[in-house]
C-alpha cells in the first residue's frame, strides 16, 4: 500500500507541475460556473441540475486528456521498464496512477463547490440533491478515469490513448440514449450498461446502492483490465 | 549468482535469444558483447524479470526469474538501455522516489540515497531537473537509481553509449569501482569497453553465445597465427614478388621506410622459417621477422561474422 501512495504522490506532483492540471481545473470551473449561473438567471431557480446533465459530456473530453499520459508516457519514454523491474506489483502501479488522477478530479469538483455554496446563500438549494449529484458526478468520473487508464496502458502514443479512452467512454455515454430504437429485452440491458439511467436516479437525489455498485464495478473492471494489459508483455 | 539454462526468447517467429546457457559467479564483472540486434538487451530483460523467457530458465541468487520475480527484482539494480528517466523530476526527488519503491524509508532511505549520490558524484546537481542534465550526468543518475538499495547484482545495458570520450572514461571508472563489491553485467558493442572494465566477456551473436571467457582465454582459443611482420634491406618490388610466391601466403603489403622494406604478410600458418630461408637465399639483410597475433577486434569480427 505504501508503494501506491509513493507512486500517487509522484504523479500528483507531475500533474501540478504541468499545464494539464491547471487547464483542466480552470476550464472545468469556467464551464461549471456558466452552467450554474445560466440555471440561476434563465430559469430563476437555484439548482445544480444543469451541471449534472452536462458533466458526462464535459468529462468525455477532459478525462481522456487527464489519463492519456498515465502509462503511454512511461511506455514511450521507456521509464516503465525501470518501474516494472522494481519490487512493485503491476496492480500497485495502476492504483497509484489511478489515485493521482482521482485527486485531480476531486480538486476540480471541490473547486466548483463555490457555486452551490453561493447558490445556497442566494436562494434555497436542495442540499440532499446537491450532495447526491456530486457523488454521482464523482463516481462517473472514477469510471471514466479507469477507462482512460486502460486506454493509456495499451499504447505508447498519448494521442491514441486519448482517442481509445474517448471511444470507450462514448460507448457508455451513448448507450442509454438509443434504447428507444431497440427491442425491449435488449433495451433493458443497454439501459443498464449505459450511464444515463444510473446518473438520472442520482440527479434526482436518490442514492441507490445499485447505482453506486454499477459505477464502482465499472471502475474496478477497467482497473483490472489495465493491470492485465500491463502484464500482457509477459505473455505476448 | 546467475544461472541461465538454454534461455530463449522468441518474438513472433524470430528467436531474439536462442538457447543461451551461462553461469556468473558472485563478484564477477561480465561484459555482454555483440553487434546490434544480437540479443543482449533481450537477455538482460529476462534476467531482470521484465520479460519472461519463451523457453529455458534463469535463476538469480537462487530465485527463478519468473516464479520468484519479486525476489529477483529486490536483489537486482537495473539500468535499461538508453537510460529512461523522468525529465521533470529533480535528481534528489527521483532517487527518493526509486528508493521508496525499493522499500527503503526513513534512515535507510536517506543513507541509501546519500551513498548513491556519493558513488555517482551527483552532489552538484541534486536540485536540478533531470531533463536539464548533460548526458553524462543523466547516465550517472541512471546508475545511481540502480544502486540506491545496495544490490548484489547490477545489470547495466550499454552504460556508456552516446557519451563523449571523457564521459565514457568517467562512467567506466564508476562501473569498475562498483564492480569491486558487486557482481556486474554490462552490455556493449565496443570491445575496448570490455577490456577496460570487465574480467570476462560473453560474446553474443544472433541470439547465441559464440565465446565465453577471459580476454586471455579468447586470445588463446580463437587466435591462431595471424601474420608476419618482416623488415629487410632489399629492393621493394623484389621483396613483394618473392614473398608472394612463398606457399601459404595469402597477401603481402610492403612499404619503404628509411630505405628499409617493411612487409606485412597475411598467412594462415606460421611461415617464419620459410621467409627466413628465402631472405638468406636472396641475400637480403633481415632486420625483423615476427609473428603477429590477430587483435581482439579481429577475433570479435570473426566470431560475430561481421565486417569492419
Ligand atoms: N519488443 C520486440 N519485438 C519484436 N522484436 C524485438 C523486440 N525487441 C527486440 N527484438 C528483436 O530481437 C533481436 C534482439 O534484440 P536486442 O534488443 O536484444 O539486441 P541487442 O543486442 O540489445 O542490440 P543493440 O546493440 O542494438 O541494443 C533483434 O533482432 C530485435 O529486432
Ligand atoms: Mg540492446
Amino acid at each position: 500500500m505504501r508503494h501506491v501512495w509513493v507512486i500517487a504522490r509522484k504523479e500528483i506532483q507531475t500533474y501540478f507541475n504541468s499545464p494539464v492540471a491547471y487547464v483542466f481545473l480552470s476550464v472545468f470551473l469556467l464551464v461549471a460556473g456558466w452552467l450554474f449561473s445560466s440555471g440561476l438567471f434563465l430559469r430563476g431557480e437555484a439548482t445544480i441540475a444543469p451541471f449534472i446533465q452536462v458533466a458526462p459530456l464535459l468529462f468525455l473530453f477532459f478525462i481522456p486528456a487527464v489519463t492519456m499520459r498515465l502509462f503511454s508516457e512511461e511506455l514511450g519514454r521507456g521509464t516503465f521498464e525501470i518501474l516494472a523491474t522494481l519490487p512493485v506489483r503491476d496492480g500497485e502501479i495502476v492504483l497509484g496512477k489511478f489515485v493521482s488522477a482521482t485527486v485531480l478530479l476531486l480538486s476540480a469538483l471541490a473547486a466548483t463547490l463555490v457555486f452551490p455554496v453561493s447558490l445556497s446563500i442566494a436562494g434555497d438549494l436542495d442540499g440532499g440533491q446537491t450532495f447526491a449529484s456530486y457523488v454521482g458526478v464523482f463516481l462517473l468520473g472514477l469510471s471514466y478515469l479507469a477507462m482512460g487508464a486502460f486506454a493509456s496502458s495499451v499504447t505508447k502514443r498519448e494521442i491514441l490513448a486519448f482517442i481509445v479512452g474517448f471511444l470507450f467512454m462514448m460507448v457508455f455515454f451513448l448507450a442509454g440514449k438509443f434504447t428507444q430504437f431497440l427491442p425491449e429485452a435488449a433495451a433493458r440491458w443497454v439501459d443498464f450498461i449505459g450511464i444515463d439511467s444510473h446518473l438520472d436516479n442520482i440527479a434526482r437525489g436518490v442514492l441507490d446502492s445499485r447505482d453506486l455498485v454499477y459505477f464502482l464495478t465499472l471502475t474496478a473492471f477497467f482497473l483490472h483490465l489495465t493491470t492485465y494489459s500491463l502484464g500482457s508483455r509477459r505473455w505476448r | 549468482m546467475i544461472e541461465a539454462t538454454a534461455l530463449t526468447k522468441v518474438y513472433g517467429a524470430e528467436p531474439a535469444v536462442d538457447g543461451v546457457t551461462f553461469s556468473i559467479q558472485r563478484g564477477e564483472i561480465v561484459g555482454f558483447l555483440g553487434p546490434n540486434g544480437a540479443g543482449k538487451t533481450t537477455t538482460m530483460r529476462m534476467l531482470t524479470g521484465y520479460l519472461p523467457p519463451t523457453a529455458g530458465a534463469a535463476t538469480v541468487a537462487g530465485h527463478d526469474v519468473v516464479s520468484g520475480s519479486l525476489e529477483v527484482r529486490k536483489r537486482v539494480g537495473y539500468l535499461p538501455e538508453s537510460t529512461p528517466l523522468y525529465p521533470d523530476m529533480s535528481v534528489l526527488e527521483y532517487l527518493n522516489f526509486i528508493g521508496s519503491l525499493r522499500g527503503l524509508s526513513g534512515q535507510s532511505l536517506r543513507a541509501g540515497v546519500e551513498r548513491a549520490i556519493e558513488s555517482c558524484d551527483l552532489g552538484r546537481v541534486l536540485g536540478k531537473d533531470i531533463g536539464e542534465l548533460s548526458k553524462g550526468f543523466r547516465q550517472r543518475v541512471g546508475i545511481a537509481q540502480a544502486i540506491v538499495h545496495d544490490p548484489d547484482l547490477l545489470i547495466l545495458d550499454e552504460p556508456t553509449s552516446g557519451l563523449d570520450p571523457s564521459q565514457v572514461v568517467e562512467v567506466r571508472a564508476l562501473v569498475s569501482a562498483l564492480g569491486k563489491e558487486k557482481t556486474v553485467i554490462l552490455s556493449t558493442h565496443i570491445l575496448s569497453e570490455v577490456q577496460a572494465v570487465s574480467s570476462r566477456v560473453i560474446i553474443i551473436s544472433s541470439g547465441r553465445i559464440v565465446a565465453d571467457g577471459t580476454m586471455e582465454d579468447l586470445r588463446r582459443r580463437h587466435a591462431g597465427p595471424g601474420g608476419l611482420k618482416v623488415t629487410v634491406k632489399a629492393d621493394e618490388s623484389a621483396v613483394r614478388r618473392k614473398i608472394t610466391e612463398v606457399p601459404g601466403v595469402s597477401a603481402v603489403r610492403t612499404r619503404l621506410e628509411d630505405g628499409l622494406v617493411r612487409a606485412e604478410v597475411d598467412a594462415a600458418e606460421d611461415l617464419r622459417e620459410r621467409v627466413f630461408r628465402l631472405a638468406v637465399s636472396e641475400g637480403w639483410t633481415m632486420l625483423e621477422l615476427s609473428q603477429t597475433a590477430p587483435s581482439l577486434e579481429e577475433i570479435f569480427l570473426k566470431l560475430t561474422g561481421g565486417v569492419s
